[in-house]
């Protein structure tokens, strides 16, 4: 019991100095380390240029980790609060196609952007009224939260677009473009917010009382109640927050890649975030590192791709690495992490 | 209810009260799902009558179609159970996806290097194949739980997409499996197929010779009286349900439940790999080979119809029939459904119903509400309790 007492004063203080959360979430180095070493590889055998190497994979990286990162901060904002949240899928996919119906309706990619997160936090309801009023097993509400969103944007896009054969261009969201030496680099808007939003979450979560709140109530949610906070308030709105983000993340995959929506096109980043979140130990800054790991593997698949051309077998290889590393995570073998007490539990108030 | 009669020492009563027991919320909540998606197809600007009609005549309008929807129906019912058995262990399976793509590309393999053996060898040893490759894909998130304690929605749903890359590799441009063409095995041998239950004849696509039923159907069925009596009638069975309810008393209790865990994942492997490898065997409109695109959707619909069945074997066989009608009945209801301006209802609205379904069953404290019925509920199954390893 003491052990475990340690153990939480330890967690709340690695967030505050720098030097403990590199000791704690030390994986944004060790990618930083194997991009290094694959740069000085392809600069020792002549083929490449390391600068614009370098640059190329650290734009992939950021890119591919962009809604891992989104996903992730979204489930820890829930989860630190007590409800788990594998509906960040579905609440991703929600985004991705209200971002894009409505910017393909309106003409005005910026009004998809606004829709997206809305769209999300709508989603998210259903979630928290499951999971928090009628206390369905959240898993289960999660679950089919899921399934709910892949019938609902397949239905929708299927009778907006397909059927009266409108033009589904929604337009993309605009990036930040830069030349080194004659070669094109773009990062996009959605993922310079989403580094902004994981020091903001980080802020809300341990500097500020709303954040004190919503981790009591992840915590020990009767001591929280107790203390005069009210544990069903802060739930419901740290859930509606959850979805704010992994709506928000959505729009990566419409309105800055593609600009246009098609089905099931997250293809389970909202299932990898999840693995980040915890392998992130529930923090934003940890989640981030974790995400930029899924990212830089992501993005090793293309840059190898592009430098080497497709060689099969190591497509496949880099393709399922992120979520062989999701499995790995999972197991503990690298760095063990603690969940909220409360997390999954439903909160009956005497 | 039960105080309207005399005690029931009849037993025909007492099962039909206990049927309607059972049958009541689940009724209850495929109706209101249905009269949810009535109003979605009003607002979408088209008639539910003709919709819900067409619908019921794409999947059960005669003989054919009848039998397109059993055929449908059958590896459903397998992957539901995969699905079933495991969550009866508490454990939530969504690989049955990875698990029947792995089971099928396995039987394709063994299928079309067994030629040489006589049909009565040849499409058990197939089948086997199959079984294994789905267990073994099955062994894996059972032994990271049982052993690390990993939580098996994440790697389960990871293992599907790692099945998808590794079938698809294996299948793709340097694929050591490709057929002729690119995304297909060669078919596998006439001696290793199941045949057909009816007449069937390849060369008409429709009418009352395509009758792709194949015995796989009655397999099926058999297999889900078997789970159901390992699970309820053996010491096994015990077992695997008190570890479902409360793995702590099940562990003070002497029950080995790393052991419980691993064998409900395998059997689960095994009966979603048994599932590929019938459609690769039996079912003629895959032709008898490999696709890369089969299996896609089998993870999350086969836990949609087990919450349906409320993890019950037997209830997983008419669950199973509804999800596969509706997605057989699709093609037509989007063909005569026509709205005033010419455009056609989509078919992905089943998938839409689909999700209202479990949204209502499995929910089942929203349509009491609804309802305002009372009484208690059954032992609920605690799935959320942590992500992995943790103290």
């Amino acid at each position: 019991m003491a052990q475990v007492l340690v153990d939480r004063e330890e967690k709340i203080d690695s967030t505050r100095s720098v030097r403990q959360y590199l000791r704690n979430s030390r994986w944004p180095l060790v990618a930083l380390a194997l991009l290094v070493l694959i740069f000085l590889w392809r600069s020792f055998f002549g083929a490449g240029q390391p600068l614009i190497d370098l640059v190329s994979v650290t734009i992939l990286t950021l890119s591919f980790a962009t809604p891992i990162t989104l996903g992730a901060l979204s489930g820890t904002f829930s989860e630190r609060s007590g409800v788990v949240n594998i509906g960040i899928e579905g609440m991703m996919l929600t985004g991705a196609f209200f971002g894009a119906l409505v910017g393909a309706l309106t003409g005005n990619v910026w009004l998809g952007l606004i829709a997206a997160p809305i769209s999300g936090m709508a989603v998210a309801l259903i979630h928290a009224v499951l999971s928090i009023y009628f206390r369905v097993d959240q898993i289960i509400s999660g679950t089919v939260i899921n399934i709910f969103a892949f019938g609902l944007t397949a239905y929708l896009y299927s009778l907006v677009f397909t059927s009266s054969k409108r033009n589904n261009d929604a337009g993309k969201l605009p990036s930040l473009d830069f030349k080194i030496d004659t070669i094109n680099f773009q990062i996009g808007l959605i993922s310079i917010l989403a580094i902004v939003l994981i020091f903001v979450g980080h802020y809300i979560l341990f500097y500020t009382t709303w954040g004190l709140r919503t981790r009591a109530v992840g915590e020990n949610p009767k001591a929280a109640d107790t203390a005069g906070v009210n544990v069903f308030k802060v739930r419901y709105i740290n859930v509606l927050i959850s979805g704010f983000l992994a709506g928000l993340g959505g729009t990566y995959f419409s309105l800055q890649v593609v600009g246009y929506f098609k089905e099931g096109m997250t293809v389970g980043s909202g299932f990898i975030a999840l693995a980040a979140m915890i392998f992130g130990k529930w923090t934003p800054l940890g989640a981030w590192g974790a995400a930029l790991l899924f990212g830089f593997c992501q993005g090793m698949d293309t840059a190898l791709q592009s430098w080497y051309g497709q060689i099969e077998w190591l497509h496949t290889f880099t393709q399922a690495l992120p979520y062989v590393v999701t499995i790995v995570v999972l197991t503990g073998l690298v760095g063990r992490s603690r969940p909220p007490a409360a997390v999954g539990q439903p909160y009956i108030k005497q | 209810m039960a105080a309207t009669s005399a005690p029931a020492n009849n037993l025909v009563v007492r099962w039909l009260r206990i049927l309607a027991r059972h049958l009541t919320l689940p009724l209850l909540g495929i109706f209101t799902a249905l009269l949810v998606g009535a109003v979605v197809i009003l607002i979408s600007g088209f008639n539910p009558i003709t919709a819900y009609s067409s619908l019921a005549k794409g999947a059960f309008g005669d003989a054919s179609k009848i039998n397109n929807t059993l055929a449908a129906t059958t590896p459903y019912i397998f992957t539901t159970l995969a699905v079933v058995f495991a969550f009866q262990a508490g454990l939530f399976n969504i690989g049955a996806e990875g698990q029947f793509k792995i089971g099928a590309i396995t039987a394709a393999w063994v299928g079309f290097n067994v030629s040489g053996l006589p049909p009565f060898a040849a499409v058990p040893i197939t089948l086997a194949a199959g079984c294994v490759g789905g267990a073994i894909w099955g062994a894996i998130p059972g032994a990271l739980k049982a052993f690390s304690g990993a939580h098996e929605v994440i790697t389960t749903i990871m293992l599907n997409y790692i099945a998808g890359f590794i079938t698809a590799y294996l299948v793709g441009a340097e694929g050591p499996l490709r057929g002729t063409k690119m995304t297909t095995t060669r078919p596998i041998g006439g001696n290793a197929r199941v045949p057909t239950i009816f007449d069937y004849d390849s060369a008409t696509s429709t009418g009352s010779t395509n009758l792709p039923l194949h015995w796989g159907f009655i397999l099926a069925i058999l297999v889900a009286g078997l789970l159901y009596w390992i699970l309820w009638k053996t010491p096994l069975g015990f077992e695997i349900r008190t570890v479902g309810l409360n793995p702590s008393a099940a562990r003070y209790a002497g029950i080995n439940v790393a052991r419980i865990t691993i064998i409900a994942l395998v059997v689960g492997g095994l009966l979603a790999g048994a599932s590929g490898s019938l459609e690769i065997m039996g079912n003629p409109n895959f032709n008898y080979q490999f696709l890369g695109s089969l299996g896609a959707g089998y993870g999350f619909n086969s836990i949609a119809i087990a919450l349906l069945a409320k993890n019950n074997p037997l209830a997983a066989l008419p669950a199973a029939l509804l999800f596969a009608a509706l997605q057989s009945g699709a093609g037509q209801m989007q063909f005569e459904t026509v709205s005033d301006n010419g455009t056609q209802l989509p078919g992905d609205l089943i998938s839409m119903i689909q999700a209202l379904v479990i949204i209502f069953v499995a929910a089942e404290q929203v349509l009491r509400w609804l309802y305002r019925i009372r009484g208690a509920q059954g032992p609920q199954v605690v799935l959320s309790r942590g992500w992995g390893k943790t103290e």
